[in-house]
């Protein structure tokens, strides 16, 4: 089931969608990781650089995450 | 670690990985003219062509690879970023196959997730994804990759010389898979020549998954014998022995050519660049970076292909359903509205997603492996071979080949 992301988290992540190939936690590892079904869960606290987090959205192959525009940077 | 030296026959290993060998003629590993110049200028003058992208390069034949020979259908060839990656996205409009795969028919790569689409690729897919994430990288690293790479380093290290592409790149994926599959090193290359005719991969592979039907352990073939799939109407079964095979070919074919050949391509990236091999060599974090710019820059697959499910005016071309539509990657990671000085090889690139491992449903199942065997396999080299070069007095390693592209020989000395 989707799980509503905390306000302040800076991506959203489509769990419907996701098919836990990985892309977004080799882009942005201290973001990204799998929950034990392979799908891709935020990291608390979420901490890559701006730009990481950026390439991770773009790079997930199924349009899974959606940048939220205000994204915490270290 | 194991005792190996030589781990694999070194003739048969050359015979088999010879890019420019009767094993590759079929899509063009003689092919050395440098295509991207050509590619660079096909994809200033529009976004999609019509035509392959063999019969677009001058100097190419006609080879084969994904969605190709396909005589009978129209064909066309994305070049630019936005085309390319707009194909990967709609994997309804652009479909892997044309027609409906059958899971439980004769098994081979026609019978894959390969060529599956939609809820039936997804529900496969799933049934390996876990071995495949970035995590099960650490467990494909103890299980093979660590322990081929040094056997390998241990071997080549007393030598103060070596050939790198086929006697390191290509030994490792296979041995890396293999082992993953738990089967024995002595076999390795039986499964490497057995991959031109499939029936050969069975046999070899089905005695290992009645075995682990009997008893699992811990291995992919025992993951696949376990696993359960629902078919269309929600009935849940194990995985019947031609869908196991399918898998097995599958991840066979796709995983050992390819990692080899993309390794053999960054370590010449790098040798053939000693300061920024030196570099690397100095702060090892910049080694997933050169790797990544490898990728973008030389992608040993630098087309795949899709099939066109309804008329579409696409980039500003019509497409016909049923054309087929080939996505040229390699033109779409230089593309200039992307990337500056797209053409030059620069480990140093603000991190911007690339192509080389597809996109949508398909990306490459194996990326986070491939990127563990290749961190492995150049780091052991950069940790025990001191001053590593390539040797001035042999022929220097050239970028050869069309749909499956490689190095030639790398020649190195060291010590
Ligand atoms: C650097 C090495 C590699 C490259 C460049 C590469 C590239 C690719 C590409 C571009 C695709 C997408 C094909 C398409 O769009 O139709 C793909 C798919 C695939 N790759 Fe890789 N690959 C590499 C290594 C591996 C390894 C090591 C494995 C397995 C251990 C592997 C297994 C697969 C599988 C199973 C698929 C099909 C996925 C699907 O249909 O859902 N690859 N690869
Ligand atoms: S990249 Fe996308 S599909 Fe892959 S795990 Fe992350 S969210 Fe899921």
């Amino acid at each position: 089931m989707p799980e509503a992301a905390p306000a302040e988290a800076p991506v959203r992540i489509d769990r419907d969608l996701c098919i836990g190939a990985g892309q977004c936690i080799a882009y942005a590892p201290q973001t990204f990781v799998h929950d034990d079904e392979t799908t891709a869960v935020l990291r608390e606290p979420p901490h890559d650089a701006e730009a990481d987090v950026a390439a991770a959205v773009e790079a997930c192959p199924m349009g899974a995450l959606t940048l939220r525009s205000s994204v915490p940077t270290e | 670690m194991t005792e190996t030296a030589p781990l694999l026959d070194v003739d048969r290993v050359r015979e088999l990985f010879d890019l420019r060998g009767a094993y590759m003629a079929h899509n063009g590993g003689g092919f050395s003219p440098d295509p991207y110049p050509l590619w660079a200028a096909l994809r200033e003058q529009a976004p999609v062509h019509e035509g392959t992208l063999h019969a677009l390069t001058e100097g190419a034949e006609d080879w084969t690879f994904q969605g190709l020979p396909e005589r009978d259908r129209p064909h066309f060839t994305a070049f630019t970023y936005a085309a390319c990656n707009d194909v990967y996205k709609d994997s309804e409009l652009f479909a892997s196959s044309a027609n409906a795969v059958d899971p439980t028919a004769s098994a081979g790569v026609e019978s894959s997730m390969l060529s599956m689409g939609g809820a039936q690729h997804r529900r496969y897919r799933a049934l390996v994804q876990p071995r495949f994430t970035p995590k099960a990288a650490e467990w494909w690293i103890r299980k093979s990759i660590q322990e081929t790479v040094d056997a390998l380093v241990a071997h080549i290290r007393p030598l103060k010389r070596a050939e790198l592409n086929v006697d390191f790149c290509a030994a490792i994926p296979v041995l890396t898979i293999t082992g993953v599959f738990g089967i024995p090193v002595e076999q390795a290359l039986d499964v490497r020549a057995a991959m031109a005719n499939p029936m050969d991969v069975i046999t070899i592979v089905a005695p290992l998954v009645a075995a682990r039907r009997e008893e699992p352990g811990d291995d992919l073939i025992s993951v696949l014998v376990q696993a359960e799939v629902a078919d269309e109407d929600g009935v849940v079964h194990r995985l019947t022995d031609p869908e196991i095979y399918s898998f097995c070919i599958l991840l066979l074919a796709a995983g050992s050519g390819t990692t080899w050949k993309q390794m053999g391509i960054t370590l010449t990236a790098l040798l053939q660049r000693p300061e920024v091999l030196a570099a690397v060599r100095e702060d090892r974090s910049l080694l997933r970076p050169a790797i990544e710019e490898a990728l973008r820059w030389q992608p040993t697959d630098p087309m795949f292909s899709r099939f066109v499910t309804r008329d579409v005016d696409f980039h500003g071309v019509h497409v016909p359903k049923g054309a087929v539509m080939h996505i040229a990657l390699g033109a779409a990671n230089r593309d200039p509205a992307r990337w500056e000085r797209p053409d030059e090889f620069d480990i140093h690139r603000p991190v911007k997603p690339i192509l080389s491992f597809g996109g949508g449903p398909h990306i490459c199942l194996g990326m986070h492996v491939a990127r563990a065997e290749m961190v492995t396999g150049i780091g052991a080299l950069l940790d025990n071979l001191p001053n590593l070069r390539l040797d001035p007095d042999a022929e220097p390693p050239r970028y050869v080949g069309f749909y499956e592209r490689g190095a030639t020989a790398i020649p190195v000395l060291f010590g």
